[in-house]
């Protein structure tokens, strides 16, 4: 092939004799002026506060939870740790598997944090699209409403937790009372103790804080949805439960996914709530809570970095499932 | 003030496949001159402009204010003043502030500021606007008020990006004028874009057409409308649309089938093979005239516009109708038969690459 | 019959919201109800303004510092993320680079991190900046929190504004600096608004690094310091302070959000929406 067809617009630049005044400026285009240089170049100075900040206090952290992960250090000698491979994660020693990935605690963490992801997410979702509609429609008061619905979003999950374990509480709590004498319950629950309970209960409270953000995430989807279609089916006659389920849901269904993902990140790295409504039980340990045990309570920085890192893959590795199951597009570029 | 030499000018945007939105422009515009870029969207005519602003790279060649090459330079640097078509006024500023905006930047005095952007104002009528923000001013004012802040700071050149576009139409005109009076008065080089045939007419010095990246052909209003270089200017300029007959061309004949026979007519101009006759709408006749092709026509289509009226006319030489304007007191009837007259000595003949072949003396019926 | 038909449609409808309303505000009803009894009172009813649990929550701790603290740390991070999200967020908006959709990307996966995952880094990092038990540790943790989101619903609302409008700016002989600060933040303050509001109730409301990082109940937090409340044991929590604490540090979340809300909202959907 001919070298000059492959390259980009110096392969078409002046031949020196074109013109007289081509012959005096016979230098290379590259395609940028000084002009798009400059700006480029500020471009990148402007990003690069960030991007330093970012490499850092995210990055550069990040980076050393990797690494640490691999190593013995504790709180108390940060820098005299060695390096031991692959052994926080899992060691074969004297007939016995040892490591993260032998806990049976790790793994009801894992199966914890899953159960409540799911659960919640599930649930926020189905709430959040009917709160979402009840919002669409036009009736007098409907600002206020939406403001109302918006302060569990914005209040302290740590308040939010301690509120409902008030509330939940087993002898002065007004749930208990309230299903008592509703008849729905013999004798009190307790609730954030009860392990047939605990789990439930930390859903219902997440699901409570958590779907004003669904709702509102649905809401301006709605908002943007075009008008026309809901006017041709209502000329069909076609019933507004099918026009859901045919028209509106699939077209608010992008802006769902996002909007659970943005959620399912959330929930995967539960903490607040669980660490106040329950602290440490095993029976509601997060993956979350088990790593910062290890790793503060226990002082195991070694061991609780390797749990760190799991976590960390694990919430990737289920976040990208999820993107690329739903053929998710996050497009940067965005140009008009 | 400065004239304006474009050398080779190329413009190619990269991706999956590159594409080349200006393609080698030569151009010379002279000092003073309003020249108006014209062509369908899609043609180049805003990428050429924006490349002389220095909003956009320039990909190949130089381009040239004066003696000096400013493909390096910023719009800044460049000293031009740019009028958008959005009007794109700062929506937080008051229309002062609008117009000092570029004059405080350069950090002159505060009373030569207020003494420049109060001058402008009078010129343009808005000084009783200067404290209204844009928002509170009409399509009309804020126009002017982007030209003003074109203007204050006293570019060499100015550009003018589809000005007019958004504005109704009687607006539109009377605009048009103003935009013409001020550049007799201030006599800035001038490049003005736009899609709208009559504002170039109307307005330019020099009418540059484009097509596809490519200059079609450059020149006064009047050479554009009687001597279009190509069929591309013939068509494009011009309201309504030059009539294009296929005809065969035998050195200085032309053969034209009329009826059941081919006929030949003596032309004014020297060609052979296959080609095509232009003629303007305006320029058919209906009474017999020397050196006139008489055509059998039927009426199909009448459409009044009042001060004229258009007949569509199917013949036998062209597929599509033949666009005639008649006086608007006539009232055809559709369907009756029409004798109309093709007067050779204002038609147009095109070779088969679509370039208008010369004119020579004037031709006689055969 | 239709007349019928609409009207039961119209009731169902008002209980809804009633119901919703109801699920809402419930738990802050009785929060408030709780903070204002002394004793043993009606679960449902307020029957005694009593304020002895709000004097407590600032007599057995210093609950008036730990507020300052918390507002100190979120102004500190929506100053700190604000600026240098706003010349980032232009840079990725609005001029075209290479490498700026793996930019983008990249500052979206850092607000993905799990705090955990960064906690042990955070933690090294902190002490050799001399910053353990400083409210400067929960100033820079917060940040690198905030700051990917702010750039992300920045980004989105800089490409809002008509190309026009910056060019006009340039043509007029403007910086980059000075299109962002006399063009650019003039005309999205409202965007600023938004963004800003977002990081201060993250910033307000973080728990993890504010457990974390501080140790004494001077530097605490205001979330931190709820959570340490406590009584004689673990069963005799005091629920009367507690609530006290908990409507103090809401109230000022409340009125932001009746009074923004709808700020709030278009900055949520900016991040997410159109992301």
């Amino acid at each position: 092939m001919d070298i000059s067809t492959v390259s980009g617009p110096q392969a078409r630049s002046l031949p020196v004799n074109r013109s007289p005044r081509g012959a005096l400026q016979g230098k290379k285009r590259t395609g940028l002026s000084g002009f798009s240089r400059q700006r480029i170049r500020t471009a990148w100075l402007f990003l690069l506060p960030m991007i330093l900040g970012l490499a850092c206090v995210a990055g550069w952290p990040l980076l050393r939870t990797f690494y640490l992960g691999f190593t013995d250090s504790s709180l108390s000698n940060l820098d005299g740790a060695n390096f031991i491979g692959f052994e926080n994660y899992l060691v074969y020693d004297q007939g016995e598997w040892y490591g993260i990935l032998a806990d049976s605690l790790w793994w009801r963490a894992v199966g914890n944090t899953v159960y409540i992801t799911l659960l919640s997410v599930s649930l926020e979702t189905v709430l959040g699209v009917l709160v979402a509609l009840i919002l669409h429609a036009k009736f007098p008061g409907r600002g206020l409403v939406r403001a109302a619905i918006l302060i569990p979003w914005a209040i302290p999950t740590v308040v939010s937790a301690k509120m409902w374990g008030w509330m939940l509480h087993d002898q002065y709590g007004v749930i208990n009372d309230l299903l008592m004498s509703l008849h729905l319950i013999s004798s009190p629950v307790a609730w954030t103790v009860n392990p047939d309970t605990v789990l439930g209960t930390i859903v219902a409270v997440d699901v409570w804080k958590t779907t004003p953000f669904m709702a509102l995430l649905t809401l301006a989807a709605l908002q943007m949805l075009p008008k026309d279609c809901y006017e041709a089916a209502r000329v069909d006659g076609i019933h507004p439960i099918k026009v859901f389920f045919k028209v509106t849901l699939p077209l608010i269904k992008p802006a769902l996914v996002v909007a659970v993902v943005f959620r399912m990140l959330d929930a995967l790295r539960i903490f607040d709530l669980i660490y106040i409504l329950t602290s440490n039980s095993e029976d509601t340990m997060s993956i979350s809570i088990y790593a910062r045990q290890q790793l503060i309570d226990f002082q195991q920085v070694g061991y609780g970095s390797a749990a760190s890192t799991l976590v960390f893959l694990l919430v990737f590795g289920l976040t990208l499932g999820y993107i690329f199951a739903t053929r998710l597009k996050f497009d940067g570029s965005g140009d008009h | 003030m400065s004239s304006i030499e474009f050398v080779k000018l190329e413009k190619v945007y990269k991706g999956l496949s590159d594409f080349c939105a200006v393609k080698g422009v030569d151009l010379q515009i002279n000092e003073g001159e309003f020249v108006v870029f014209v062509g369908p969207s899609g043609c180049g005519k805003s990428t050429l402009l924006r490349m002389i602003a220095g909003l956009e790279d320039i990909s190949g060649g130089e381009l040239y204010f004066g003696d000096r090459c400013v493909n390096d330079l910023s719009p800044k640097e460049r000293g031009i003043g740019m009028v958008f078509q959005s009007y794109a006024l700062y929506p937080h500023m008051s229309v002062f502030d609008n117009m000092a905006f570029g004059l405080t930047l350069e950090k002159g005095s505060r009373e030569t500021i207020k003494e420049k952007v109060e001058e402008v104002a009078r010129i343009l009528q808005i000084d009783h606007l200067l404290d209204r923000k844009p928002k509170a001013l009409s399509g009309g004012q804020r126009q002017r008020v982007a030209i003003g802040r074109a203007i204050v700071r006293q570019p060499n050149v100015f550009l003018f990006d589809e000005p007019l576009s958004n504005l109704d139409a009687s607006l539109r005109v009377q605009m048009r004028i103003e935009i013409t009076k001020l550049h007799q008065r201030l006599k800035t080089t001038s490049i003005y874009v736009t899609h709208d045939q009559v504002e170039a007419m109307t307005m330019a010095d020099k009418i540059v057409v484009l097509n596809q990246g490519r200059i079609m052909q450059v020149g006064s209003p009047l050479q554009i409308y009687n001597e279009p270089a190509n069929t591309f200017v013939a068509g494009f300029m011009g309201s309504p649309t030059m009539n294009f007959i296929d005809v065969e061309a035998m050195d200085e004949q032309l053969s034209l089938r009329t009826g059941q026979a081919n006929r030949r007519f003596l032309m004014p101009f020297r060609h052979s093979g296959p080609a095509t006759l232009g003629i303007r709408p305006e320029h058919i006749e209906l009474q017999p005239q020397a050196d006139a092709i008489p055509v059998e026509t039927r009426i199909s289509v009448v459409e009044h516009l009042g001060n004229e009226t258009l007949l569509y006319l199917a013949t036998d030489l062209c597929e599509q109708p033949l666009v005639v304007a008649v006086s608007g007191e006539m009232a055809p009837e559709i369907g009756s038969e029409l004798t109309i007259y093709l007067p050779l000595e204002r038609s147009h003949l095109f070779d088969a690459q679509g370039d208008a072949v010369k004119r020579q003396g004037s031709a006689s019926v055969n | 019959m239709k007349a019928l038909k609409r009207r039961t449609g119209q009731v169902l409808f008002a209980l809804a919201v009633l119901a919703l309303l109801i699920y809402t505000i419930f738990p802050f009803y009785i929060a408030i109800l709780t903070s204002l009894q002394g004793g043993e009172g009606s679960f449902y009813l307020l029957q005694d303004f009593d304020f002895s649990n709000y004097v407590s929550v600032f007599r057995e701790q210093p609950f008036f510092l730990n507020i300052l603290n918390s507002a100190l740390v979120s102004f500190g991070t929506v100053a700190i993320s604000l600026l240098i999200a706003v010349t980032a967020s232009y840079a990725l908006a609005r001029v075209h680079f290479r490498g700026r959709t793996t930019l983008l990307l990249t500052v979206l996966g850092v607000s993905m991190f799990p705090q955990v995952a960064v906690l042990s880094g955070m933690f090294e990092l902190v002490r050799l900046l001399g910053l353990y038990n400083n409210l400067g540790s929960l100033v820079l943790s917060y940040t690198v929190f905030s700051l990917p989101f702010s750039v992300w619903i920045l980004t989105t609302f800089m490409r809002g504004i008509p190309k026009d409008l910056e060019e006009a700016a340039i043509v007029d002989g403007a910086t980059p600096w000075q299109i962002i600060t006399r063009i650019f933040m003039p005309v999205l303050w409202p965007a600023l608004v938004t963004t800003g509001l977002l990081a201060f109730i993250g910033a307000w409301n973080e728990f993890m690094f504010a457990i974390t990082f501080i140790l004494s109940n001077e530097q605490r937090t205001v979330p931190v310091a709820i959570s340490m409340i406590s009584g004689g044991s673990q069963y005799e929590m005091p629920w009367g302070p507690i609530m006290a604490a908990s409507v103090i540090v809401t109230v000022p979340l409340i009125l932001l959000v009746l009074v923004f809300q709808r700020k709030i909202v278009e900055g949520l959907t900016a991040g997410a929406v159109k992301g």
